[in-house]
């Protein structure tokens, strides 16, 4: 569990993060945002890497501002993005990070090893150099070198870009699995991601919370204000000003799945919100762009 | 720990797997091999010398490697996005960053091993003593991982203190301003060698660690309190990194690696202070100089001399290489100057603490470098005066000048240089040691304006107290109870070396070369060759025995001070020895064959190369005199070498043709016989062989008397 009071953190002049309070339970647990909003900032921090300016966090328990060091023994983390030494083999990695996790007993650290490969589908590559890894495969690594040790909180920051689908249901998948028995956070702006797996949620918008809650409460802030709204394709142009989350072709016409406070067109059906358009809505009502 | 090596091992597995860098330090041991490898004849075969010169540059410039080193350690990962993960993992910041240290400290060793080993090599080979070999090692060892150690610490503190690339221009200006610009721009210009400690390869144009009869014994002090600060320093650049990182990525310790950093910068300022007080002292001694008499020579009264027949001086070294002295000095009275003060030259650095004339005490005053008598203390009569003067004090007279500092005369351990023209015993005369100009200071030279050539007596001396061998100017043998005695007739001065030194004889009486231990292959051939010129002459030549006997070849100029430039022409008499600089392209060579030969045979400081109102002179402005000394040597050259005659003439120096041509044909007939038979009658005749000191005072001998002595058929 992470319980997050009052966490800030200003670059300059520019507050990434002002006052965040939020409490992160076990499971899984989504962080959105669109670029900019401080996910980053706030995983970082998370992760021991960044001290806040204001406010702390505490991570199982644990005090971030005082107690770093012990934090980074209950952590696991993936970072954005994700390099290793290229002249290691997968293996070697694996076993260095097990290593400076505290797995001192070279048994305990071969098997730690084998279990996290095989929880990330490694094993064919596990002895081949890192240089030579796909980006998926990189990405697999990396989560397999923040599950080492068996931490009892997972930060994962982005985990699915430029995955291909298939790795990327995988890796939904996985994360799924490990938050059965960890607290794992998640930051995305792939919305996707977070429907698909997590019960929680919590939308950073400008640094700031906009809104914590499950994802069928983010959902909810959509409700009744979705529509689908058909159009001929000589009448696009003037959908320009609605808020359109997605658009089909269908014969002739275009079918626009549209956010908005009122009905947009007299032909107008509502819709049952999904996560995204409670996200879309959260945003378009706080001001702000979705990215 | 298992942590730390295992952190340890990959920072070592990255190092060691860059074909680049793998490649380097073997390429470096290569250069150095290449180096040592090319010594031979003509130039100096020098060893030791060559080792330093190669540190002083090739080091220099693998010490950008290290401040690369340095940056790239840190910048590879702990300061690239990608590898954020790493400051996620449970390890000790000070382990990251020392283990980053020690594995860049081990490649860099590398480099300084792969010399050791290449110098060894040679050394072995050279037949240098194994426990001076080790010495050598290890004072190129330490000096190396001192250079490197702190280097290093300098590109890891410069990665974490700068933002991005411009890291990589800050360090390359850093090793810039360490090595060549603080060096030539700053120390060199203000004379500020209190700033040594500062170069990041202190063997960069340092002329006295550069020489092995004393450099790095004579500077032990220096390098050991440098050594000190520099280690406090380097603790401090990683105390720096490691508090740097800590708030680079939040660590509870952080507050406790400022404190630590401060307290190493607390610790580096204290270990720099016994090391600015023995610059203090030094600057002290320097301005001691300044005051003795100004040091401007245009303001001097002008140098007096008087006579002296015999000295017999006492030498003793005290602890903390406190000389006492006892000077005993016969005069001639009637030799003494008329009116005023007797004026007798002592280096400033000695107190006179007592003065008797005739066995009575009297009263002296002393000023600077003089100590003047009351003429009245003097008797006004026919015969011989003796003077007794007593004095102590430690002599280390350190003098500094651009880019380099300067002993004009030392003693310390059994590290001695005490040249006559410093005045370590009473001068007879008013002579000035030391002239200030502007910026730097001068040692005068002996026969110059500012100190007369003396005039001949005879000395005895006796040392005492001194730990190792002592030489001189002069045959010594050792005296009662570890003491050495000093004696010689008719000479101008006693010099004398002591020192990491060497004596190079092949037969009992035959030349001795008294040199440091690199030079002894140089030196065993050159005797050889002068055996053998010795040997050629003495079977038809009755010239002198004793003059020239040894040659000092040690890297200062005659008379000069530790630590000078090598100036060229920079050979000169002293005593019965020849006083050669030694440089990598003044050593002993044909050219300074041809100046022991000439020397021997004729005396003097009027060597081929010497006498510089002869130097350049067309044949017909050199005297006839002159120019039938150096037939002698042309002889040898051409007879006992088997030389072409060009090549001869280059060495001889230049010979008329009305002079060369007969040699020439008889030797082309197979009469060397009749050329010697001609030389020799005129180096009887005309008493050729006495040291006269200067070209122009020679016998005039007339051109026809030459071509007549031809005419005569044997």
């Amino acid at each position: 569990m992470i319980e997050i009071r009052g966490l800030s953190r200003r670059y300059g002049r520019r507050w990434a993060l002002k006052g965040l309070d939020l409490t992160v339970e076990a499971g899984m647990f989504g962080l959105l945002g669109p670029n900019g909003a401080g996910k980053t900032t706030l995983m970082r921090i998370l992760a021991t890497l960044l001290p806040p300016t204001s406010g702390d966090a505490l991570v199982e328990g644990v005090p971030l501002r005082s107690r770093p060091d012990e934090i980074r023994k209950l952590i696991g983390y993936l970072p954005q993005l994700f390099q290793v030494y290229p002249q290691m083999t997968g293996g070697e990695f694996l076993e260095y990070v097990a290593l400076m996790k505290g797995v001192d007993d070279p048994r305990a650290r071969r098997r730690s090893v084998e279990e996290v490969v095989e929880q990330v589908h490694l094993g064919e590559w596990i002895d081949r150099k890192a240089g030579t890894y796909s980006g998926g495969t990189r990405r697999r690594l990396g989560i397999a070198q923040a599950l080492i040790g068996d931490p009892r909180v997972l930060i994962v920051d982005e985990p699915t870009a430029g995955l291909d689908p298939e790795e990327r249901v995988r890796f939904r998948n996985l994360l799924a699995t490990l938050s059965l028995r960890k607290t794992v956070l998640l930051s995305t702006h792939i919305v996707s991601d977070i429907e698909s797996s997590c019960r929680r949620v919590a939308v950073l918008d400008r640094g700031e919370l906009a809104m914590a809650g499950t994802t069928a409460e983010l959902a909810d802030r959509a409700r009744g204000k979705v529509w689908e709204v058909r159009l001929a394709e000589s009448e696009l142009p003037e959908a320009a000003s609605w808020q359109l989350v997605a658009t089909r072709q269908e014969g002739s016409e275009v079918v626009c799945r549209v956010i908005a406070a009122e009905r947009p067109a007299p032909e107008a059906k509502p819709l049952e919100p999904t996560l995204e358009d409670g996200y879309l809505a959260l945003l378009r009502a706080r001001g702000g762009e979705p990215a | 720990m298992r942590k730390w090596l295992r952190l340890w091992e990959q920072e070592c597995g990255w190092l060691w797997r860059n074909p680049v860098l793998l490649l380097l330090p073997p390429l470096y041991g290569f250069l150095l091999f290449l180096r040592l490898a090319r010594l031979g004849p003509p130039s100096s075969e020098d060893l030791y010398s060559a080792v330093f010169d190669f540190h002083g540059t090739m080091e220099t410039l693998s010490l950008g490697l290290a401040i690369w080193l340095g940056l790239a350690l840190l910048r590879r990962d702990v300061l690239r996005q990608g590898y954020e993960w790493l400051g996620t993992l449970p390890v000790s910041r000070v382990a990251l960053v020392t283990a980053k240290y020690a594995a860049g400290f081990a490649y860099l060793s590398q480099f300084a091993l792969l010399a050791a080993a290449v110098f060894a090599g040679f050394a072995v080979r050279r037949g240098l003593p194994g426990d001076l070999l080790l010495r050598h090692l290890g004072f190129f060892a330490l000096q190396d991982e001192w250079s490197y150690g702190v280097t290093l610490a300098l590109g890891m503190v410069l990665a974490l203190l700068i933002p991005g690339r411009l890291a990589y221009l800050v360090a390359f200006c850093a090793w810039i301003f360490g090595t060549y610009f603080l060096q030539h721009f700053v120390i060199a210009r203000y004379h500020w060698y209190f700033l040594d400690t500062f170069l990041l390869d202190p063997l960069l144009g340092d002329r006295i660690l550069a020489i092995e009869a004393w450099g790095y014994s004579l500077l032990s002090r220096d390098l050991f309190l440098s050594r000190i600060f520099v280690a406090a320093f380097t603790l401090w650049l990683l105390a720096c990194t490691t508090a740097l990182l800590m708030f680079r990525w939040p660590a509870a310790a952080r507050r406790k690696a400022v404190l630590a950093a401060a307290a190493a910068l607390a610790l580096a300022a204290v270990a720099y202070v016994p090391y600015g007080l023995l610059w203090q002292e030094r600057y002290r001694i320097e301005a001691s100089a300044l005051r003795a008499d100004g040091g401007d020579p245009e303001k001097r009264a002008p140098a007096v001399q008087f006579p002296v027949e015999a000295y017999r001086i006492t030498l003793a070294r005290g602890p903390n290489d406190v000389l006492s002295g006892t000077a005993e000095l016969t005069l001639p009275a009637s030799g003494l100057p008329r009116g005023g003060p007797v004026t007798f030259t002592l280096n400033r650095l000695l107190t006179v603490t007592r003065v008797q004339v005739d066995g009575k005490p009297v009263p002296w005053e002393r000023s600077g470098d003089h100590l003047f008598l009351a003429r009245s203390s003097l008797p006004a009569r026919a015969g011989t005066v003796t003077v007794r003067v007593e004095y102590r004090g430690r002599l280390f007279d350190w003098l500094s000048m651009p880019s380099s500092q300067r002993l004009a005369a030392f003693v310390q351990g059994g590290d001695v240089y005490l040249p006559a023209s410093q005045a370590w015993y009473p001068l007879p005369g008013r002579f000035y040691l030391k002239s200030l100009y502007p910026g730097y200071w001068v040692v005068s030279t002996p026969g110059g304006p500012n100190l007369p050539a003396m005039p001949p007596a005879a000395f005895r001396l006796l040392l005492r107290g001194f730990p190792g061998r002592v030489y001189a100017t002069v045959p010594g043998r050792p005296g009662p109870g570890r003491t050495q005695i000093f004696t010689a007739d008719q000479v101008d001065g006693l010099s004398l070396f002591g020192g990491n030194l060497t004596e190079v004889r092949l037969d009992p009486g035959g030349e001795t070369v008294i040199c440091s231990p690199s030079n002894v292959p140089e030196a065993r051939r050159f005797v050889a060759q002068v055996d053998r010129a010795r040997r050629y002459f003495a079977s038809w030549l009755d010239a002198p025995r004793d003059r020239a006997r040894r040659v000092i070849y040690l890297p200062l100029p005659p008379y000069g001070a530790v630590g000078d430039y090598p100036l060229s022409g920079s050979y000169g008499l002293s005593g019965q020895s020849l006083l050669a600089t030694e440089s990598t392209h003044l050593n002993l060579d044909s050219y300074r064959l041809v100046d022991v030969v000439h020397a021997w045979l004729f005396g003097g400081n009027d060597l081929p190369g010497w006498v510089v109102p002869l130097r350049g002179l067309p044949p017909d402005q050199i005297p006839l005199a002159q120019q039938i000394r150096r037939a002698f040597v042309y002889l040898y050259l051409r007879d006992g070498l088997g030389m072409a005659p060009d090549q001869a003439l280059k060495l001889a120096g230049t010979i008329g043709d009305a002079v060369r041509r007969p040699i020439d044909e008889a030797l082309r007939r197979g009469e060397a016989e009749r050329v010697k038979g001609v030389l020799k009658a005129f180096y009887e005749r005309y008493d050729l062989s006495r040291g006269l000191g200067d070209g122009r005072s020679l016998p005039a001998i007339p051109l026809q008397e030459w071509q007549k002595a031809w005419e005569v058929r044997p």
